[in-house]
Order: C-alpha cells, then sequence, then structure tokens
C-alpha cells in the first residue's frame, strides 16, 4: 500500500524538491499538523519545489491518475497541477500511464510514478553479513550484494566499496544513499557509534559523501526496520513503535508518519532502563535493565545450553516446554518495559522484531495482555503487539524507503 | 460534456457562466438586480443557475463580495449585499438545486479566473492580483496557482488599510483607509459635478481631456490607489494586476491616469521602476469578466471527482 511521510530533504540533481519541514500524511497542508518549530519563511522557488512535492505525493498515493485530479487534490488551479506534472516527466519520475475513463469530456491521460526513473542504493550493515541494493522507484531489489561483515575503519572502506559497485551497476541516476547501521546515529551529520562495528564517531556520513556526489542518508537499523513496516501497513496506520528484542532491546519509532529521530541521537534506546533496583548486572555497568530481563540473549541465559543468538537457537528455545517459565518471564518483564512508552504515545501498533520473531503466539500474547495490564484501559483496546511481516530484508527496504521519503517526500 | 457553473454577486448585478472542464465558457448570462438580504441573493443564485439552463451543471461556484467561510459556505460581513450576520449561502442554493455549492470571496474567485485567462501555469513569474475598486476596494492573489485565503480567509483585504492618517474617518473606525479615499463614493464626493450616477467616468473622462481640477482630484485618488497596487507588488512581486470592479470599468482614461502615477514614481527610483511597470497593470477583460470564470473554476477545482460523471 502506498502513503505518504513526513520527511527532511537533501537533494535530487536539478530537480530540488527539497524540503526543510515536515510534510503532512494529508495532501493539503493542516493547521493540526503545523510543525511547532518556527521555519524559514518559504521562497518563491520553494513553493515550485514544494508544489512539485506536493503533485509526486498525489501521483505516488494514487497510482495511475490524472492532471485534473491532482490538480483538485492539490488545491491548485489545473493549468498550474498539469504544468507541475509535466515537470515531473521531464525530469523522468512520472511516466504517462495511458487513459482513464472520461468523465463526460475527453477521457484523460493518466500519469503514475515512474519506476525506472532514479535508483536507490540501499545497504543493511546490521548482521553478520553486509547486505547491498540498488532499488527502483517501485521499491523492487533490482540488484543485490552481500559480502562478510568487517569492522572499523575496514568496515568504512567495505561501505564506501559497496556503494561504488552499487552505483556502477546502477540502470538509472541515482537518487540517493540509504544505511542502516546498528548503534547511534546522528542522522544529520551520518556520524555512527556502534560497538558491534568498533565505531567510535565514524564519520560514514562524510566519508561516503566525499565518494558519491548524492543525498546520504544513515539510519538505526531498528529505525530502518520501523520504517519499513510502516510504508508496508500505511495509510491504515500512522503510527507504530518497533522494537527490536535480540541481543539488546531497541525501538524505532513513525509518529504520524514521521520517522522520529529525538534530539540526542539514542532515541529508542530503551534497553538500559533499569526495571528493578537490584537483578542481573547490564553490559552498559548498571543493574536490573530492561535487557537483563527481557532481551533474547537473556532468555538464553535464562535457559541455559547453548547461548548463540539465532533465530534456530529461539525457535528451539520455544519448543522446549521446559523454557516456558523463563519465556514468560522474559515476556513479563518486555510489557512491563513497554507499557510506559504505550502509555506516553497511545502506541496501537507494537512491532516485535529481531530474534523475538522465532518466539510463538502466547509469547505475543503475554506481552500484549501486560502491557493492557499496565495502562489505562481507554487505551487498551487499541493495542495491538504483534511480530514484524517483514523479513530479512526489512532494513535494507526501510534504508531504501528512507532515501525515498527524505529526497521526494513519499514512501512506498 | 460536463459544466460547472460560475456565479459573480455583486451589489447591483449577477454575472453566471457555464464553463467546461477544458476551460472553454460555453454560456454567460447576465442580469441587473440589487440584493437585500441573504435570501434574495440566494434566489438570484438560483434564478441566474436556471437562466444558464445546463443540464450538464455538476457544480456551482459562487463569488460574493463579503467575508466567506469557504469550508461552510457561510458570508458574513457583506454589506453590499444586506448580509451582515453569518448567512448559509451555500447551503440555501445547494438546497434549491441539488448541486454541490462552493462560495468565495469574489475578488479572490476573480483572480482564479484572471490567472486563467492569462493563460498562466503556476510558474514563475506568474503571481497576480486582482484589484476591484467599485463601492469598496479589495484585492485576490494567486501565487504560483494557488489562491491565497490567508489564516483567517481575510488576505486581500485591502480596503480599510490606512492610506491617509489625516483622512476622513471612515465607517470601519479607523481614518483615511484606502477605500474612504478612493473608493467610488469617495470619487463621487471629491467630483460633484458630473453625471451623479457615473461619477468616476465623469472624473477621469475630465481628468485625461485636459481640465485641471479632475486632473489634480484624478491624481490624488490614484495616488492612493497606486499605493495599494504597489504594496501588492512588493509582496507578493506580481507579474501582473488585474483591475475590475465598477470604477475600473471606466476604462481607459481611468488607466491612464493609473499609469501615470506608476510612471512618475519610478522616474527617481530604480526600485520603484523595477517594482511596478505600467504595462503590469491591466484592466479585467470586460467580455471574458475574471469573476465568473473563476468562480466556475473554483467549483471544478472542489467538486468531488465522482459528480464528474453525470449519472
Amino acid at each position: 500500500m502506498l502513503g505518504l511521510i513526513f520527511v527532511c530533504l537533501i537533494n535530487i540533481h536539478s530537480l530540488d524538491l527539497r524540503w526543510e519541514t515536515p510534510l503532512s500524511t494529508e495532501t493539503r497542508p493542516h493547521p493540526a499538523l503545523t510543525p511547532l518549530s518556527t521555519r524559514a519563511k518559504a521562497t518563491r522557488s520553494q513553493t515550485r519545489s514544494n508544489n512539485l512535492r506536493l503533485a509526486l505525493q498525489i501521483i505516488y498515493s494514487e497510482g495511475p491518475t490524472s492532471r485534473a485530479h491532482v490538480a483538485r487534490a492539490s488545491h491548485l488551479t489545473p493549468a498550474t497541477a498539469s504544468a507541475l506534472v509535466d515537470e515531473l516527466i521531464d525530469v523522468g519520475l512520472v511516466i504517462e500511464a495511458g487513459i482513464g475513463p472520461s468523465a463526460g469530456g475527453k477521457p484523460p491521460k493518466l500519469v503514475a510514478p515512474n519506476p525506472e526513473g532514479r535508483s536507490i542504493i540501499a545497504l543493511d550493515i546490521s548482521s553478520s553479513w553486509f547486505q547491498g541494493a540498488v532499488v527502483d522507484l517501485s521499491g523492487d531489489l533490482v540488484t543485490t550484494e552481500s559480502v562478510p561483515a568487517a569492522t572499523g575503519e575496514a568496515a568504512i572502506t567495505t561501505v564506501i566499496e559497496m556503494v561504488s559497485t552499487l552505483a556502477a551497476e546502477s540502470p538509472a541516476p541515482l537518487l540517493g544513499v540509504g544505511i542502516g547501521t546498528p548503534g547511534v546515529v546522528d542522522p544529520a551529520t551520518g556520524i555512527v557509534t556502534s560497538a558491534n562495528l568498533g565505531w567510535q564517531e565514524a564519520p560514514l556520513g562524510a566519508r561516503l559523501r566525499e565518494q558519491i556526489d548524492v543525498g546520504v542518508h544513515i539510519t538505526n537499523d531498528a529505525q530502518a526496520a520501523a520504517l519499513h513496516e510502516y510504508s508496508v501497513h500505511a495509510p491504515e496506520v500512522s503510527s507504530l513503535a518497533l522494537v527490536q528484542v535480540g541481543r539488546g532491546i531497541g525501538t524505532g519509532h513513525v509518529l504520524d508518519g514521521h520517522l522520529f529521530h529525538g534530539e540526542n541521537k539514542t532515541t529508542g534506546e530503551i534497553g538500559h532502563v533499569r526495571l528493578d533496583d537490584g537483578g542481573r548486572r547490564c553490559s552498559c555497568g548498571n543493574t536490573g535493565c530492561l535487557e537483563t530481563q527481557a532481551s533474547m540473549s537473556a532468555l538464553l541465559h535464562a535457559v541455559g545450553g547453548d547461548q548463540s543468538l539465532t533465530h534456530e537457537r529461539i525457535a528451539e528455545v520455544a519448543a522446549d516446554p521446559e523454557a516456558r517459565p523463563a519465556i514468560e518471564a522474559a515476556a513479563i518483564a518486555l510489557g512491563r518495559g513497554l507499557a510506559p512508552m504505550v502509555a506516553l504515545l497511545a502506541n496501537r501498533e507494537i512491532v516485535l522484531w529481531g530474534e523475538v520473531t522465532s518466539l510463538d503466539e502466547p509469547y505475543r500474547q503475554l506481552v500484549e495482555s501486560e502491557i493492557r495490564g499496565r495502562v489505562l484501559p481507554v487505551n487498551t483496546d487499541q493495542i495491538e503487539v504483534r511480530f514484524a511481516t517483514a523479513g530479512g530484508d526489512a532494513v535494507i527496504r526501510g534504508a531504501a524507503a528512507l532515501v525515498l521519503s527524505s529526497e521526494l517526500g513519499v514512501v512506498w | 460534456m460536463v459544466t460547472t457553473i460560475g456565479i459573480d454577486i455583486g451589489g447591483s448585478s449577477v454575472k453566471a457562466v457555464a464553463r467546461e472542464l477544458s476551460g472553454e465558457i460555453v454560456a454567460r448570462h447576465e442580469s441587473t438586480i440589487w440584493l437585500d438580504g441573504g435570501d434574495q441573493v440566494a434566489a438570484a443564485a438560483v434564478g441566474a443557475f436556471r437562466a444558464l439552463r445546463r443540464s450538464d451543471a455538476v457544480a456551482i461556484g459562487v463569488g460574493v463580495p463579503g467575508h466567506v467561510d469557504p469550508a461552510t459556505g457561510q458570508v458574513s460581513l457583506a454589506v453590499n449585499l444586506g448580509i451582515e450576520s453569518p448567512y448559509r449561502l451555500g447551503e440555501q442554493i445547494s438546497r434549491e438545486i441539488g448541486l454541490p455549492v462552493v462560495v468565495e470571496n469574489d475578488v479572490r474567485a476573480a483572480a482564479l479566473g484572471a490567472h486563467e485567462t492569462l493563460g498562466f501555469t503556476g510558474a514563475p513569474p506568474d503571481s497576480l492580483a486582482v484589484v476591484s475598486i467599485g463601492t469598496g476596494i479589495s484585492a485576490g492573489v494567486v501565487v504560483e496557482g494557488s489562491m491565497l485565503r490567508g489564516s483567517r480567509g481575510m488576505a486581500g483585504e485591502v480596503g480599510h488599510v490606512v492610506v491617509d492618517p489625516e483622512g476622513p474617518v471612515c465607517p470601519c473606525g479607523q481614518r483615511g483607509c484606502l477605500e474612504v479615499v478612493a473608493a467610488g463614493p469617495a470619487i463621487g464626493k471629491a467630483w460633484p459635478k458630473g453625471d451623479a450616477n457615473a461619477p468616476a467616468t465623469a472624473l477621469f473622462e475630465a481628468a485625461v481631456a485636459g481640465d485641471l481640477e479632475a486632473r489634480r482630484v484624478a491624481d490624488r485618488i490614484t495616488g492612493h490607489l497606486t499605493t495599494a497596487l504597489t504594496w501588492l507588488a512588493a509582496t507578493y512581486d506580481t507579474a501582473v494586476i488585474v483591475l475590475a470592479g465598477g470604477v475600473s470599468s471606466v476604462g481607459d482614461a481611468f488607466l491612464s491616469v493609473i499609469h501615470d502615477q506608476i510612471v512618475l514614481r519610478a522616474a527617481t527610483s530604480e526600485l520603484a521602476a523595477r517594482r511596478l511597470k505600467p504595462d503590469q497593470v491591466i484592466l479585467a477583460d470586460v467580455l471574458d469578466p475574471p469573476g465568473p470564470r473563476g468562480a466556475a473554476l473554483l467549483a471544478a477545482m472542489e467538486v468531488p471527482e465522482e459528480r464528474e460523471s453525470p449519472a
């Protein structure tokens, strides 16, 4: 399902569709969605590029549609909407798509998104293999590539090489590069700190921009996955919380169509919120962190035996009747940890992602009922905890969606 | 074929058109009528619609001189129509005719109409303003294909901006509003010598013919108007300003005095010369007036798509 999203923009060749403020999920600005922060007064050329984005959003959200519909949905004059559509066709983002049914007069020519107008390079560097893909504007993975994960400087050069290789294979002009990484990311600068990758404030964004002259968008893997989940389910859902439960616990949030970055770059890192005084010591130095009770590594620790954190191992635990008390304890701990977040954000969709998806329905129900029992009843009938529908390509697809939303203001 | 109907309601006339979605005007109707109160206005709009005899009409746009809430079709402060307190004009007309009705301020709708007749496509430079100078003065603005309503639906209400702080007291309570020194009634007071029914024509034709006293009065009045045009040009960097309304219908005599004022200001200022050139200020097309066309265009822009196919 196609939908729209709030975003910030970087660059797109000669056609500058950048936005410096969020873009509404509606096609028309709505006072309730006006950002609270002050925004620079729009100049004339910004108005034009905003109008171009608006037209593109309408075409993306409606599929094949007429120029007259673009005019109606944008509240621009028909001549203006038609000129905007022509400009989008000129730059290759939109194509003619046949003739529509007559509305009483001449049958209208339809226009649709052009899947081959641009390519996106998307990378997932959050697992033991770095995965990369060339993604077209319909979200299809055109070319994929995987190389073994590296750490430190080698990881940076590997990422740069993958991007160069994929760029060379791109069949269309590049729209941008999107990367989902573990760790803490400053989305503005692309500086990444990740224990897994051995990066302490690694300037990944700057290094990539030295090599390639398109927008580079880097985000945390949970946020990328959240954006992908959102784009799969939009516009039925406008907000969701993706909870990554694996080695640790992190969350990614889409709020009112916004990928939420937060102020201090560690948004969503709820794994180290202390549930109890005392309890097990955590890798962070504290005791009683949510991670020590509800992560999948904590579950394995409680169950004993093979400690290798894989989907297969978690599925094995789920099938083991003797592990049931440990699974239930992990579920209750997760529910306790998530309840304040749900109360605060009034989330309806809580999507579990990571190795946790190899657990079972009773676990999911227990997490959900634990949350319900801890927030106001008025909220609870809306709450749905579910396992992620996305497969192993959620981060790479989310990274591509980030580029699409950031550069063009649209989502799949 | 599908049409939308545009109805432009003035204090003394109702102009209506049927516009195909392509922009072609396929029928026109005009009647002279004095309206007093919401019910009469609604009845006049219904009458104009019926006179057009368009069974292919799918929606109606109505332009009225007053404050309009486009969401509800509610009109208020339409003093020239005798509507003071809010009147549900859109609802009333829709109930009679059974088609969706969009109501908008008349000058704002006219700005949309002018955007179409000028062949603008939303690419700069095509910002335009329509300034209606008649019993009152107000403006409508279209910037890059988008009609400006403003945050409270008051965009373009230039008539009650003070241009002469020493001037006469205005009914609005301020002193020296543009309207009280330059609109039709002010012209009648400043130039009582000619035909009392057409004081503006008398004044500007005398001024152009060389009557020095008329010229002095005309210069003073058009000087104030030119100030307002300059505001609009400075604010919106307008490519074109279209003059409409009863005073503008005097025609070339009026326009030439306005042009002279613009040239006068440009003579000593490169900035002023660049901001507003005489040829950027034109008269509304009397054969294809922007008001009813714009109202019809607005109806076409607002009508739900499913209404386009007559069942």
